[in-house]
């Protein structure tokens, strides 16, 4: 048990590179330990950006937080993989975007095994997913959609998605039936897509 | 519009709403039965719509700390891997006793006279009738050690793993099938240098094993590379199996005996 305990306080005086052990780090390759050091300030200043484009891509908390864990412990295991020179963010821009890409693909089940395939299937890449994630911002794509809508899809996607009402609340304060609602929140998010072609 | 189509499209209206609901109680929606290229567009946007909900914007508090911690543990695997380039005296973190074992184990290899790829259970023979602590690959049986996804193992990737009996490497080979050697996709190894024990650390620039006692080398498939000498055996190999999308390396169990650690070891 004394030996286990040694044993961490060894690890421990390293990580921070401090004391007996510091001048040991110089034998340790240099980048790979700037990577394992500066992980911890990417992951902090990432985290975040990281889980609203996957959050945006998916719409649920579970799926969110499951896909945002899956792209940092890639990030993490792929440390010491040649990356081209790509930066350690933009590398793990890729890697989220990627995740995403294979996503979609499980999600709907697209069989096309090739790009070409699946574009002539009217399959095509959302242009978005080549945007910056840094600076990709989804609320205001959103609010920037409802602008461009007819009112009454304006009023029905901010009821069920700004305002999280139900499709009775929804129904009760558009004076539509329920039926009505369904069909027309579909149609309101179809329409959202092809003004976001256009 | 015919009725059939008619009838069709109202339950895809039904279908997105149930998508939907599941959305809002941010849970993991079903899989749509079926889908056009169009539809799709509306289910991306409804994933899009959501995330401008007030309350869906940022990452959970509890779920940010507990992937940190979850970072933490794999970066800290990964710092002692690379503290075995250290030099073994400076750093003192070479144990007699791992020395020891890992000469024994070396041994009992040599006496077996093992070759690549079916040494284990002659090492495990050996190494217990000579002693009982903790030995690389000693062990009273095999179990089947679950190391993790395939799909995040890259190809070329190799990875470190240790249990309380086996420090190993698992090589997701990149060169199948076009490699020469016929090695198989999954190569898992001991990562006990053949010589004196010393755990070998991986280098991706050239794709060796290192070992950091006295620089023998071995190849991603832990074969001794030409320089090493004549005196390193290949490195023990273990059984990988990939079942259901994951990867199983069989490793040695601990002995019943593996609380009797050395005591004068522990006092120096």
């Amino acid at each position: 048990m004394r030996r286990r305990n040694v044993k961490q306080s060894e690890n421990t005086s390293e990580e921070r590179g401090t004391g007996a052990g510091g001048t040991k780090n110089k034998s340790v390759p240099a980048s790979s330990t700037v990577d394992a050091q500066s992980f911890r300030a990417l992951y902090e200043e990432n985290l975040g950006i990281v889980y609203r484009f996957i959050y945006s891509k998916v719409g649920n908390r579970e799926e969110a937080e499951d896909l945002t864990s899956q792209v940092f412990l890639k990030a993490v295991r792929g440390l010491d993989r040649e990356r081209g020179g790509q930066s350690i963010q933009s590398w793990l821009y890729q890697v989220a975007r990627t995740t995403i890409a294979d996503y979609w693909r499980a999600f709907y089940k697209i069989r096309a095994t090739s790009l070409e395939g699946m574009l002539e299937q009217g399959w095509e890449e959302p242009a978005e997913e080549r945007v910056e994630l840094a600076s990709y911002r989804p609320e205001e794509r959103v609010r920037r959609l409802l602008d461009l809508l007819p009112p009454h899809y304006r009023e029905v996607l901010i009821c069920r998605f700004l305002l999280n009402l139900s499709i009775k609340e929804t129904a009760e304060r558009m004076e539509l039936s329920e039926a009505n609602v369904k069909v027309l929140q579909f149609r309101a998010l179809k329409k959202a897509a092809e003004v976001e072609q256009a | 519009m015919s009725k059939e189509n008619e009838a069709e499209r109202l339950e895809d209206y039904l279908e997105f709403e149930r998508h939907l609901e599941r959305l809002q109680q941010e849970r993991r929606p079903r899989r749509p039965r079926r889908m056009t290229p169009g539809q799709a567009k509306a289910y991306q946007m409804a994933a899009l719509f959501r995330s401008a909900a007030p309350e869906a914007a940022e990452p959970d508090p509890n779920f940010a700390a507990r992937l940190e911690a979850q970072l933490e543990r794999k970066l800290k695997g990964r710092k002692r891997w690379f503290s075995a380039f250290l030099p073994a005296t400076a750093s003192g973190r070479l144990s007699r006793r791992s020395v020891l074992a890992g000469g024994l184990s070396a041994a009992a290899g040599l006496a077996a006279g093992a070759v690549l790829g079916g040494v284990v259970e002659q090492h495990i023979a050996v190494a217990q009738q000579e002693a009982t602590w903790n030995t690389p690959l000693a062990g009273q049986g095999k179990n089947w050690l679950l190391i993790g996804n395939a799909a995040d193992i890259l190809p070329g990737q190799m990875v470190q793993f240790r249990t309380t009996t086996v420090v190993g490497y698992l090589f997701h080979n990149d060169e199948v099938p076009d490699n020469k050697d016929g090695q198989p996709e999954w190569i898992a190894m001991s990562a006990a240098c053949t010589h004196m024990g010393c755990i070998v650390a991986w280098n991706s620039q050239d794709r060796k094993l290192h070992c950091p006692c006295h620089a023998g080398t071995f190849t991603r498939y832990g074969a001794p590379t030409d320089g090493s000498g004549n005196y390193l055996r290949s490195l023990p190999r273990m059984d990988v199996r990939v079942q259901d999308g994951q990867v199983w390396v069989e490793v040695p169990t601990p002995p019943s005996s593996a609380v009797l650690v050395q005591s004068n070891d522990q006092e120096q």
